[in-house]
């Protein structure tokens, strides 16, 4: 029960990063004329971020154990694309010193790299919980 | 002989008054004695049992044990002889309350060193005196009466030659003290001496010699 | 086979049933680390900074346009691009002047590069024959003279091929980069004055306006002077003063002198801050230490009857100061770490002082040390306690109606 609180609230959490960072709190390069990179990562992130609350909103109501095993390695895939992004699909600016680089790319990183590292922890946990079998907290009974 | 007292005096000084603890003491025991030293609170039952157990120094006198004077000891030497060849059951609550009951019970097998882990026969000591099914339970969980039992199994687990016990009976119940007395009793008639300090009038019929202590003196 | 009991072992089992107090103590020891390994990295980084900045700066004085005196600083210290131009006749004038042993012009530009940013590049031009301050710099690192039209980057500005850098819809090869100085040279373009003739006209060529009313045959954006041996500096800039208007001065040792005096004061508040923190940290864990020992008497009183020596009781209190304050090292130099290499940009842009991180031994010493020093504070606040332990006359014996 209480992971799958904590694991909710997490997700929401960093998907809410993740999704507003790029243009709140550590955000990418102001526009000028042209198109940047770093907005279409921008663009990506706010997109990967509301996917990954919406994950974390449904763990939050699912009540199916194995369900949310698959809900958490979905998280870990977005967080896993969260990285790619900035640093190989569509890129930041080339710029060392560009707010994009030297900011939103990190932020980006850290956070991603602790969303990974906490859906694997998770995953795995949940996995030999499932293995134990549901009945333990009764509210894991799988209805199908 | 396995235990000899002789002249053991503690003297106590707060500022410029002083008083004797624990005054001329004479006792021996020898093995499978079962000695009972009653006395009201104050008497100086506890600092004869901590003296004799080798945890205060006498201020004058002699403790001899098993062949050794224990002043003549270091405090590692000290502390092994405590560890291997008596079994103290202090007053009051002593169990550690961050280990299960069962590692209170193994705990003294670890304080020097020893091959094993002691799993098997703690949980027999615990067997034999009723509480095997708390082994994995935190000391909180327990009640008086049970947490008494501990520190009586833990006693045991170094097959000790001396029992020292101080009010082992305490705020137990008619029921528990009796069963708690048996357990001495056997262990006494395997060979182990007993020497149990009390004011609980009761328990004093089960002891083979019987003392009494008034002011630091023993009768 | 069950565990056996050793002291570390119960340490743990002690640890483990006072969460509260064990990670509250982590916690503290983990800022400590933290403030110790980012703030000395932080600290060296800028001395190093400083540091690329005198080797770099072969000249005493540079000249520029009067008004752009922070303009100048900002590109040298932070790479901030910027233009600005006066007449080359004023080279010619300060040429005439006594006590010069060297003087060079240079020309600047800012140029948009590359497919997507919108921050421009700052482009300097030197001349190769007069140069005495980038040029040796130059040979250092290529070992040669550079090709004609070849342009040489600092080591922040990235390359789409590595060989080749876009400006002005023309790629221009590149023929070194240089190492990095943590100054805002590091940002910089050079170009020989040839190769920025070219650039010009494709700037202009490309309607770009603000060029209207210079060029490089005659106009120039800085002097730099090296001032001859036994010559007063101050001398020479009164003498510049003296002989001409519309100019600005910058002495580069007082430039660096500055830089070097708000950084001493840097460092010496990182390192009263450090000092304080480390005694604060001292003290809370004594503080803690003693408190709990005290209700931890009858267990130590406990294990003493049962036959524990006093060194395993102090050895149990040791155990368990180790692992709050190997933890909080841990903790606290990893969260340092995580903050401090992948953010080292924005916080030196932050700054704005020259930054340049330490090499891989130093950092590798300075995470050292902060470990040490964390790891150690737990086994020394613990110490007096281990020591009181370890007395003969213990005061650890039950009393009667305890």
């Amino acid at each position: 029960m209480k992971s799958k609180f904590l694991s909710g609230i997490v997700f929401i959490a960093a998907g809410l990063l993740l999704a507003t960072g790029p243009y709140l709190l550590f955000p990418v390069c102001k526009g000028g004329m042209m198109v940047m990179r770093c907005h279409n990562t921008a663009k990506a992130e706010l997109i990967l971020g509301i996917l990954i609350i919406a994950v974390g909103a449904l763990t939050l109501i699912t009540k199916s154990k194995k369900i949310r095993l698959w809900l958490n390695a979905a998280t870990g895939l977005l967080a896993v694309l969260a990285i790619l992004f900035p640093n190989a699909i569509t890129g930041v600016c080339s710029k060392v010193h560009m707010s994009c680089r030297s900011l939103t790319l990190p932020s980006i990183a850290i956070i991603s790299i602790l969303l990974v590292f906490f859906t694997a922890v998770n995953t795995l946990y949940l996995f030999k919980q499932g293995n134990k079998g549901e009945i333990r907290d009764g509210t894991g009974i799988d209805p199908t | 002989m396995l235990l000899e007292l002789t002249n053991l005096c503690k003297k106590y000084s707060y500022g410029d008054k002083s008083f004797y603890a624990v005054r001329d003491v004479r006792l021996s025991l020898n093995s499978g004695d079962f000695a009972i030293i009653a006395g009201r609170s104050g008497s100086g039952k506890t600092t004869l049992l901590n003296l004799i157990g080798g945890l205060l120094s006498p201020s004058s006198g002699k403790v001899v044990f098993d062949g050794s004077d224990l002043m003549s000891l270091s405090d590692r030497d000290l502390s092994a002889l405590r560890n291997e060849k008596i079994g103290f059951i202090p007053q009051g609550y002593s169990i550690l309350s961050n280990l299960t009951v069962l590692d209170n019970v193994r705990l003294p097998y670890f304080l020097h060193r020893r091959r094993g882990d002691a799993r098997d026969r703690a949980l027999a000591l615990l067997k034999e005196i009723g509480i095997e099914h708390l082994a994995n339970a935190y000391p909180k969980s327990l009640s008086g009466g049970e947490l008494r039992r501990v520190a009586i199994a833990r006693a045991f687990i170094n097959n000790p030659k001396l029992l020292l016990a101080d009010e082992p009976t305490n705020d137990l119940d008619t029921e528990s003290a009796g069963y708690v007395m048996k357990l001495f009793s056997r262990a006494a008639a395997e060979g182990v001496s007993v020497l149990l300090v009390t004011h609980d009038p009761d328990i004093i019929a089960y002891g083979y010699r019987i003392y009494q202590m008034r002011d630091g003196r023993l009768y | 086979m069950a565990q056996a009991l050793t002291p570390h072992k119960l340490s743990r089992f002690n640890l483990k049933r006072k969460p509260f107090r064990t990670y509250a103590l982590t916690i503290v020891v983990s800022v400590l680390s933290f403030v110790l390994f980012g703030g000395s990295l932080v600290s060296i980084s800028l001395k190093n900074g400083l540091g690329g900045l005198e080797a770099r700066f072969g000249a005493d004085l540079i000249v520029v346009p009067l008004g752009h005196e922070s303009d100048q600083k900002a590109l040298l210290l932070t790479g901030k691009p910027s233009y600005f131009y006066f007449d080359k006749g004023i080279a010619d004038k300060l040429k005439e002047l006594d006590g010069i042993s060297k003087l060079s012009t240079q020309f600047y530009l800012t140029a948009l590069s590359a497919s997507c940013c919108s921050v421009p590049v700052q482009i300097i031009g030197i001349d190769p024959a007069s140069d005495f301050t980038i040029s040796p710099w130059i040979k250092e690192s290529v070992g040669g003279n550079i090709e004609k039209g070849a342009l040489i980057v600092g080591s922040d500005i990235e390359l789409e091929d590595n060989k080749h850098i876009r400006f002005f819809d023309k790629d221009y090869p590149v023929a070194a980069r240089l190492d990095e100085t943590g100054t805002g040279l590091d940002q910089s373009v050079f170009a020989s004055i040839e190769t920025i003739k070219d650039l010009y006209q494709r700037a202009r060529q490309k309607g770009l306006n603000f060029l209207a009313g210079t060029d490089p045959e005659g106009s120039i954006s800085s002097v730099l002077i090296k001032v001859k041996d036994g010559y007063g500096i101050e001398r020479l800039i009164t003498d510049i003063r003296r002989s001409m208007d519309g100019v600005q001065i910058i002495k580069t040792q007082g430039l660096i002198g500055s830089i070097s005096r708000s950084l001493g004061n840097f460092i010496s508040f990182f390192k009263l801050f450090a000092i304080t923190f480390l005694v604060i940290t001292l003290l809370i864990l004594s503080v803690v230490f003693s408190a709990t020992a005290n209700e931890r008497k009858k267990e130590f009183a406990t294990l003493r009857l049962l036959g524990a020596t006093r060194k395993r009781l102090a050895a149990i209190l040791l155990w368990e100061s180790l692992y709050i304050s190997g933890m909080g090292g841990v903790i606290g130099t990893g969260i340092a770490a995580a903050i401090v290499f992948p953010f080292n940009v924005y916080i030196a842009d932050r700054i704005g002082l020259p930054y340049l991180m330490p090499s891989p031994i130093w950092i590798a010493t300075l995470l050292t040390g902060s470990l040490i020093t964390a790891v150690a504070v737990g086994p020394t606040a613990s110490a007096y306690l281990a020591v009181k332990l370890c007395r003969p006359q213990t005061y650890l014996t039950f009393r009667e109606g305890e």
